[in-house]
């Protein structure tokens, strides 16, 4: 275990010293003790019980379940998309459970990349324009050079052609490479994909796979939640979750856990 | 699919995003924009009129040297015109002899025609006169007509008119052209006409070269009315210590023309209406913006993703509010000028003088893009700040068919019962009843839009009956149709006997009167009132009281008083005792009662038994009031120029004439023009309500697209879908219209009030207009049918694919 003495620096962020990372974690993602509940008008519902998750640079996880196990609560954490109830989220040197909404966002924008099932492109944008936008909040590059940067981005899932069409024109699968585009246009170390493939054809879940594998070879790490058993398998690390619990996970010593394929039935 | 490529911009993607989102919305932005634009607008012509108008009206008024006050008295010469140009306190005077004549317009037709004669044209050094066309000075028998006046003389230039003198002879006057006197009131609104001749003419009428009235300019304080008065006084003391009688002086406020008392009433009552309907346009904007934020609530959740802060977010959605006020100032700037122009030339021709344009009025510019980028930034703050706000979790979780909460709520229950009280209802109708009322707050904008631009519009229509109900007051009033006042008094009976025998004169009454002045107790004398002594069973008069009594036969001492004696005398109160004073007698008198009037002049009624005893002239009157057989105005002018050819031929001073409604005409002349103004502003109102429910109405459709793809593909026919949204509009139209008819009541009183108090010095003789209601019940119907109908029109096109896309 780590030791933790927390303080507080001027900047008004919680930091916690350790032998690793700023906060003492050793870990890339370093979820602790996290839960999270929320009042529903049928009473309180939980969605995490005491989850512990380490995650290093370089890892390819994918996170399965059911619907409504918990998936993605579990990725809202490690996105600060959502706060926990209890317990610590530990993202490299920063102690996400800590921030503020705007130190939040700024955080998010510089350090994490986030692909959604359904592309969410902004309809009015060109193609281009979506990828520039991160960069564009939160200020990362100077202004004359993120039109190429974006253009190099798209070179990457091989879009340029597209650059200056509306997202419209593209198909699901091209929408979804912009997407890829528009998480690494502040070149984040962490980027988080809520079932990314889940609406695409076999062959294309593929290909933005095969470029999801690239990005963990150039260094990335990776967290995905999917409902494909077959991409799952071929991330690095799987973790399954029911009712809110880690049942599964590939990555460490699961003991007599479940595994992903027995839990939701397939095995 | 929309592969067309769009050229690269140097903006930043996010205000990329801001203009390409208000062109995908076109309809949505022009609503918008045209809404504050109708605010902006009227914000913008109102205070370009008055920033224009005021400057305009002061600069020409300024112009003319406008004497300080103005004395009139029995015939002078040169040599006490000589001796007042002497006095210490006056700076300069001049002296004009005014001949009160009526022209002829045709066989038994006259107007009033007032001519002066001025000693020198070259050189008038007060109350300039200025040519206009024709010779100058006027020719021998020739008459320079004021051009304001000329339309009422029914002749044109080098016509020849007849005019009768004050003795009734006639002569003949050539039309030889028109001068400018901006110092004379409106002719439209006196009903009379002024000319300038010279004493050549004068003279060969058997005028003597001499002069009736004066007017002066102090030599010192001349923004000072009192001191004004005090040198006034002297000169008129100077005048009556020289042997003339002095009938009244006038110290109209310095500096000021006279109309500048009833214009700040005029552009405050628009001004007013015209800041409230951009306050109208304002909850269309909270309306329009919290849809566009309900709208992006996804895209919101996403920026905040890739890194916005909720700040990052306000300004985004804030700077398209702020394109909504930019366009719309596009629109309402120029053409606010333009309406500016306009309206200021209309009010230049009434009140008679010439507009010079030097650029455009830029306090009022200014104030237009205050007005028209401030309002709506405060109005879409709020939904701005809590839009951006919302957190990723909450946006990005938001999915599924419509907004809304219904089926909450005591009423929301009521409706979800009414299906059972009321089973004959269709399901469409069920839910547009239902849908109607889901969106709460945006309902209570739009139908507080409706409501208060429906209150307004019956609001103005009741001021415009109320109008009409003071002048029917007025006349029933006076409930006289010839008035004659005479030059001296005669015999009570042989005046009657003389009156009833003209043709037509069914009631005849004789009054006593003249003009007094209160002694104020603080020293110094009011301005000229006029006195009435009716007998005390008179039948023609029967004043709308305001405050106190009418006179009783048995009063000796009381006094009713008109409101605007009260407006010049603040300081009476009913029940008080006020000195007059009469030529060279004071009485004392207790006020009993205020009436409302008309008239323009201030007028004191007493008993005219009591009224002669003071006077030293029981059984004698100088003024007769008389009732026709016949309603008919021109039956009136026939009997009016009958009485007077009958009592000049006895022999008997016939000073004055006319009849009742010659008088109201200018009176009707100038609440006519008070009417169109509101009713401008009235239809800006409805422009303004109807905007703002189409504007909802299309958000509404536009939210609910995916909802009308799903009733699409369980059968829905274009027919139901559409009777679903208009039937919406409707019930939100005929809500609005409920409201507005019981709001307008009160709303309509305060207008009449107001108005009345700015424009007569009382409140008007209200009257709501039942017909603004019912009018404006087809109005809010047909907007709400027309608002609907587009957007429902444009839904019922959609196919089920496109209205089930995922974004």
């Amino acid at each position: 275990m780590f030791k933790f003495r927390a303080k507080t620096k001027s900047n008004g962020l919680a930091v916690v010293e350790a032998d690793g990372y700023r906060h003492g974690n050793t870990h890339l993602i370093d979820l602790r003790g996290v839960s999270k509940s929320y009042a529903t008008a049928a009473g309180d519902f939980t969605a995490l019980r005491q989850i512990d998750l380490l995650v290093d640079r370089g890892e390819f996880v994918a996170v399965v379940g059911k619907s409504g196990s918990g998936k993605s609560t579990l990725i809202n954490m490690i996105t600060g998309i959502d706060r926990p109830t209890a317990g610590q989220v530990l993202i490299g040197d920063t102690a996400v459970h800590t921030l503020s909404e705007g130190q939040m966002a700024v955080w998010r924008g510089k350090h994490v990349g986030v692909i959604f099932q359904f592309f969410q492109l902004l309809p009015t944008l060109t193609i281009i324009e979506n990828v520039m936008l991160p960069m564009d909040f939160c200020n990362t590059y100077p202004a004359r050079e993120r039109a190429s940067r974006a253009m190099a981005l798209l070179d990457e899932v091989e879009m340029t052609e597209h650059a200056d069409k509306l997202p419209s024109a593209a198909s699901g699968g091209q929408q979804q490479r912009v997407a890829i585009a528009r998480a690494l246009a502040n070149d984040p170390a962490i980027i988080v994909a809520d079932e990314p493939t889940g609406n695409l054809d076999s062959k294309t879940a593929d290909a933005v796979f095969q470029l999801f594998q690239r990005l963990v070879d150039e260094g990335k790490t990776i967290v995905m939640v999917t409902h494909d058993d077959e991409l799952a398998h071929r991330a690095g690390r799987t973790v399954t979750i029911a009712d809110g619990l880690i049942v599964g996970d590939t990555g460490q010593g699961n003991g007599g856990m479940v595994n992903g394929e027995q839990l939701m039935g397939n095995g | 699919m929309n592969d067309r490529t769009i050229k690269r911009t140097l903006l930043p993607p996010r205000w990329a995003k801001v203009l390409r989102d208000l062109w995908e919305h076109k309809t949505r932005t022009l609503l918008v924009v045209l809404s504050i634009a109708v605010g902006v607008f009227a914000v913008g012509m109102i205070a370009s009129t008055q920033q224009l108008l005021s400057r305009q009206l002061m600069d020409s008024y300024l112009g003319v040297n406008p004497g300080n006050a103005v004395v009139a008295t029995t015939p002078f010469d040169d040599e006490l015109l000589k001796s007042v140009q002497r006095m210490p306190e006056v700076e300069d005077a001049a002296a004009r002899l005014s001949v009160i004549t009526r022209a002829s317009l045709g066989p038994g037709r006259w107007r009033d025609l007032t001519l002066f004669a001025l000693p020198d044209y070259e050189n008038i050094a007060i109350n300039l006169v200025r040519p206009e066309s024709g010779p100058w000075p006027p020719p021998r028998n020739a008459v320079l007509v004021e051009r304001n006046s000329l339309p009422l003389l029914e002749a044109g230039i080098g016509d020849t008119i007849v005019v009768e003198l004050p003795d009734g002879r006639q002569r003949e006057l050539v039309l030889a052209g028109t001068a400018h006197d901006i110092n004379l009131p409106p002719a439209r609104f006196t009903n009379q006409a002024f000319g300038y001749v010279t004493f050549d003419t004068t003279e060969r009428w058997g005028f003597p070269r001499q002069y009736t009235s004066l007017s002066i300019t102090v030599a010192e304080n001349k923004d000072d009315a009192e001191h004004i008065q005090q040198v006034t006084d002297q000169v008129k003391d100077k005048l009556q210590s020289g042997g003339r009688t002095v009938s009244f002086t006038w110290v109209p406020t310095p500096g000021k023309h006279p109309a500048d008392e009833i214009l700040p009433a005029i552009f405050l009552l628009l001004g007013a209406l015209g800041l409230l309907s951009l306050l109208l346009s304002g909850f269309l904007v909270v309306n329009t913006v919290s849809a566009i934020l309900a709208q992006q609530v996804r895209q919101i959740g996403v920026m905040k993703t890739v890194g916005a802060r909720s700040n990052q977010l306000i300004g985004i959605y804030l700077g398209t509010v702020l394109i909504f006020g930019l366009l719309s100032l596009l629109v309402a700037v120029p053409l606010g000028v333009l309406a500016a122009y306009a309206f200021t030339d209309f009010l230049a021709q009434i009140l008679n003088f010439d507009v010079v344009y030097e650029g455009i009025p830029l306090r009022a510019l200014g104030l237009q893009v205050l007005v028209g980028l401030l309002v709506p930034l405060l109005a879409a703050l709020w939904p701005v700040i809590s839009g951006a706000r919302i957190t990723i979790r909450e946006a990005i979780s938001s999915y599924g068919l419509g907004k809304g909460r219904f089926g909450h709520g005591p009423f929301d229950h009521l409706l979800l019962r009414m299906q059972r009280w009321l089973p004959f209802m269709s399901r469409p109708l069920i839910i547009s009843l239902r849908n109607t009322f889901r969106r709460k707050g945006r309902l209570a904008l739009t139908m507080l839009t409706l409501t208060l631009g429906g209150a307004i519009f019956i609001a103005v229509l009741s001021v415009q009956v109320s109008l009409g109900r003071t002048l029917d007051d007025a006349v029933a009033a006076n409930n006289y149709d010839v008035f004659i006042g005479f030059d001296r008094s005669y015999r009570q009976d042989v005046l009657l006997d003389e009156a009833r025998m003209v043709a037509g004169v069914a009631v005849v009454e004789t009054w006593g009167g003249g003009g007094v002045r209160r002694v104020r107790p603080q020293g110094g004398v009011s301005d000229d009132i006029r006195l009435q002594a009716p007998p005390s069973d008179t039948q023609m008069v029967r004043p709308t009281l305001l405050q106190g009594r009418w006179l009783l036969p048995d009063d000796e001492n009381a006094v009713v008083l008109t409101s605007n004696v009260l407006e010049d005398e603040p300081d009476i109160a009913l029940g008080d005792t006020i000195r007059l004073r009469s030529g060279d007698k004071e009485n004392d008198w207790v006020v009993v009662g205020v009436t409302q009037s008309l008239q323009e002049q201030p007028t004191a009624y007493v008993n005219q038994a009591h009224y002669a005893r003071l006077e030293g002239g029981a059984g004698r009157a100088n003024f007769l009031r008389v009732l026709a057989g016949s309603e008919d105005p021109a039956e009136h002018k026939r009997i009016a120029a009958d009485l007077e050819a009958h009592f000049e031929g006895r022999g008997y001073q016939v000073g004055q004439i006319g009849t009742m409604s010659e008088n109201l005409e200018a009176v009707e002349y100038q609440f006519g023009i008070l009417v169109a103004l509101l009713l401008v502003m009235t239809v800006l109102m409805a422009l303004v309500g109807g905007l703002g429910l189409m504007g909802t109405m299309s958000i509404n459709v536009i939210e609910r697209t995916r909802e009308i793809g799903v009733m699409r593909a369980i059968g829905a026919a274009t027919g139901s879908i559409m009777q679903i949204i208009v039937v919406e509009g409707v019930l939100i139209g005929l809500i609005s219209w409920l409201q507005a008819a019981l709001l307008s009541l009160p709303l309509a009183k305060l207008l009449a009030d107001q108005v009345g108090n700015a424009f007569v010095d009382a409140p008007l003789s209200f009257g709501f207009s039942t017909a603004g209601v019912g009018l404006w019940l087809g109005i809010v119907v047909l907007l709400a049918a027309v608002a609907s109908f587009l957007p429902a029109r444009t839904a019922s096109r959609l196919t089920v694919r496109e209205v089930l896309a995922y974004e």
